[in-house]
């Protein structure tokens, strides 16, 4: 028996139904990696902009300025690829990209957010920095004079920890989609219950909280990533942390709010 | 038509993805480990710099110290130099307080004996037991004499060996040995040689020492001869009145200061030498060391350590007791004994040592002279010393002179002994036969748009900075006390720091210099 050879009609259009059937799935499986992967790299730059922030604001009182330039810095190759041969330099590329995202006043009050030109509609912020320590309250002078010398053996010398919140912007369509979809359902935050899109014979796809342990988020992150979502602009909220020392004594003027605009309070 | 490898096909190109996605993460991640590791070393030399300066500066703050003592010693032994010499001013003070009964009794006998008065018996012999007092105390100048020009002249050694110093010496060499370790980049060096342990080969990260860097070095720190530099440490002073003000203000011994007890031990020791009957009943003194402009017998208006002085004065007062009647029974005498001691720097032979009724029967400058004093620094005795270059303490766009110490590390991605990892992938895609190749590189060694990204370049800024804790934190940098710390700060703390960075940059790496141009010139503020 040779059935290749001679394959009955009615075979062939079985193969074509399932071919239809399965190929949003084996799609999502090929672009689902491809996104995942790349948040994978957007965390360890964020990891990376978590470093160079608290660096900065190590050597600089704690200010937010150059918290927020030097992670913007850190995070610019996941946001832009500015490498790409293009008009000017590549370091005037660099630049360009760095300064587009920081708005009109970036010397004073730098607000990193997507530029809908560039980041295909996405607007809003690129990231939160969470200051976690040192807190507003504990800085009652107007300059932490004793910052080199903490009492005792030196372990409660004053620290700045710092947690990066990076939107990060899901790049791959259709993937970006419902990867937004099922992190807001598994969250508990949105419940789908159209069409699967991996399956499409399932009317009800019934994607909802399925286990009491869930991401503990914060409720503004939350809040945000649902906002975002549901306006069509897919994005993942990375969060980094890093510590250091402060290098120099934390001022009370750039205390004025615990986190760093437009960072929310509360976090 | 045949199906069988269809499923293979997919399979393979979805091998391919997940290999491509896997090795390009693994490579973001290393490149990333490796960036902070750069930047973590380059902050540690930066912060060793720096603690070295600090540390070199207490060194040098605190031989500064010492040699603030060793000052104030010595005004002390040129006290007591002079406060001796005032016990010889007070024997003869004493003779001369006796000159006043002396003179009295002497006009009664000249008005009463030839005519045969009832008081010349008593005031002759009045006049001849006062006289008798006076040779006695003389007597006792002359057996101190005996001794005194030995004593006098070891005394005399005494304080000019507190002046010939090693302090500067030992400053010079602590100096010129931290400057030596930053040019050439030696704790730097030897952090990156830590850090290289374990790692692929010898020198992975290198601690770059190049003109800039020394430049900057040198900037910040050499304040060259008498301040006339503009870095922090001067190899010798521009000024020294500070530190004769300081010298002065610690002579905190009360004896140096103004002779408290001086007093009592001459009244104590002229006592007994004092004819039974007749009463001692003051003596009083008052005297300084001190370190005066030239020739002048003062520190009431200026200090300038050109001379080492020391003086004493004051006054005794005593009473005769022994006339008998008919003659008036007591009478007292005073006097003012002085006593000072001058010491100039050796060509100056304007040298002196005196007292009431005396002087050195030694010539003063070889007796009490000062040591050499370079023809520039002349007149002035005060010895040599480094001090922090007080022309910046006023520049706070300098940061008041605090030097800035920057530590340059580089990881070479184009070196040969710098095999890529396996994930760092290379491809050349020969698409079509004409055309140039389309090549993708993960290597970090070249941009798409051709610019070479090799040299991983980390640059770190540390300051060696004064601060006196409490509520002294406004006390200006100086070198006299230990107070010097170490931290981090941007590269930029200083008016001249964008202008220092670019140049250390280009130096050390071109690609990194026009990345730091093009967003500074955007406004970053990170550095």
């Amino acid at each position: 028996m040779d059935t290749e050879e001679s394959p009955h009609s009615a075979q062939s259009g079985q193969a074509a139904v399932e071919s239809a059937l399965t190929l949003p799935l084996l799609v999502f499986l090929i672009l689902g990696t491809l996104q995942l992967f790349m948040m994978l790299q957007g965390r360890i730059m964020a990891e990376y902009a978590a470093f160079q922030a608290v660096r900065a604001g190590s050597r600089h009182h704690g200010d937010c300025t150059p918290m927020i330039h030097a992670a913007m810095g850190g995070l610019l190759p996941t946001v832009e690829p500015f490498a790409r041969p293009g008009s000017g330099s590549a370091a005037q590329r660099l630049a360009d990209a760095w300064a587009s995202r920081l708005g009109p006043d970036l010397r004073r009050y730098p607000m990193p957010n997507y530029e809908p030109g560039r980041d295909s509609g996405h607007d809003g912020p690129i990231f939160w920095l969470v200051r976690e320590s040192p807190r507003t309250v504990s800085l009652n002078e107007k300059e932490d004079l004793d910052f080199d010398t903490p009492s005792g053996d030196g372990s409660n010398a004053k620290r700045l920890e710092v947690r990066l919140i990076y939107w990060y912007r899901l790049r791959i369509p259709f993937a970006d989609w419902v990867i937004s979809r099922m992190v807001l359902a598994h969250l508990g935050l949105k419940e789908y219950n159209a069409v699967n899109p991996l399956m499409v014979t399932d009317k009800d796809a019934g994607w909802k909280k399925e286990s009491e342990l869930v991401a503990n988020l914060d409720l503004k992150v939350r809040d945000e990533l649902v906002q975002r979502v549901m306006a069509g602009k897919y994005v993942f909220p990375i969060q980094a942390t890093y510590g250091m020392r402060m290098m120099t004594p934390a001022r009370k003027v750039h205390f004025e709010t615990q986190n760093c605009e437009p960072t929310p309070e509360g976090l | 038509m045949n199906r069988r490898g269809q499923t293979l096909v997919l399979f393979a190109l979805t091998l391919l993805l997940m290999v491509l996605m896997v090795t390009m993460t693994l490579s973001i991640g290393m490149k990333a480990r490796e960036k902070i590791e750069l930047q973590t070393v380059a902050d540690a030399a930066a912060y060793s710099n720096a603690v070295a300066t600090a540390r070199a500066f207490n060194g040098i703050s605190l031989m500064n110290r010492a040699l603030v003592g060793n000052m104030v010693a010595m005004s002390g032994v040129e006290s007591l130099i002079s406060w001796s010499s005032y016990y010889r001013a007070a024997l003869h003070g004493v003779s001369e307080a006796y000159d006043k009964p002396l003179e009295h009794y002497a006009a009664i006998v000249t008005a009463q004996c030839p005519s045969g008065g009832p008081q010349c018996a008593c005031a002759t012999q009045a006049v001849l037991d006062i006289e008798a007092a006076q040779s006695k105390f003389k007597e006792e100048d002359q057996k101190v004499q005996k001794e005194w020009d030995k004593l006098d002249r070891k005394a005399g050694e005494e304080a000019l060996g507190m002046q010939i110093g090693s302090v500067h010496a030992e400053q010079n060499d602590l100096y010129s040995s931290l400057e030596n370790n930053l040019l050439e980049s030696k704790l730097a060096g030897s952090i990156a040689r830590e850090a290289n342990k374990g790692g692929r080969f010898g020198d992975e990260l290198v601690a770059l020492s190049n003109e800039a860097i020394q430049s900057v070095v040198r900037q910040e720190l050499a304040g060259g001869e008498r301040c006339a530099g503009q870095g922090a440490a001067c190899t010798t002073r521009g000024n020294k009145q500070h530190f004769v003000h300081a010298t002065m203000g610690s002579r905190g011994y009360s004896f140096v200061t103004g002779r408290s007890g001086g007093a009592a031990l001459i009244y104590d020791k002229l006592k007994p030498l004092m004819p039974e009957r007749d009463t001692l009943d003051t003596v009083t003194n008052e005297g300084s060391g001190y370190f005066p402009p030239e020739g002048a017998q003062t520190h009431s208006k200026t200090v300038d350590a050109t001379e080492l002085w020391a003086d004493d004065h004051g006054s005794i007062v005593l009473t005769f007791n022994r006339a008998a009647p008919p003659c008036e029974p007591f009478f007292i005498g005073n006097s003012s004994p002085k006593a000072h001691v001058r010491s100039t720097h050796l060509d100056d032979k304007s040298d002196a040592h005196q007292w009431t009724g005396g002087q050195d029967s030694q010539p003063p400058h070889e007796v009490h002279t000062m040591g050499y004093c370079k023809p520039e620094w002349c007149p002035g005795m005060w010895p040599f010393h480094m001090d922090y270059n007080d022309n910046n303490v006023a520049d706070s766009g300098n940061n008041w002179g605090q030097p800035k110490l920057y530590s340059v590390i580089q990881r070479d991605y184009g070196r040969p002994e710098m095999h890529p990892d396996p994930w760092n992938l290379f491809f050349r895609f020969r698409l079509s036969p004409s055309s140039e190749s389309v090549t993708f590189d993960n290597r970090g060694i070249q941009l798409t748009s051709g610019e070479d990204i090799s040299q991983a370049t980390a640059l770190s800024a540390g300051i060696a900075y004064y601060k006196r804790a409490g509520p002294y934190w406004r006390e200006p940098p100086n070198f006299l006390n230990p107070f010097w710390r170490a931290t981090l700060v941007s590269a930029q703390t200083d008016a001249q720091g964008a202008r220092d960075m670019e140049r250390v940059l280009r130096e050390s790496a071109p690609f990194s210099a026009e990345v730091y141009k093009a967003l500074a010139d955007k406004g970053y503020s990170a550095w």
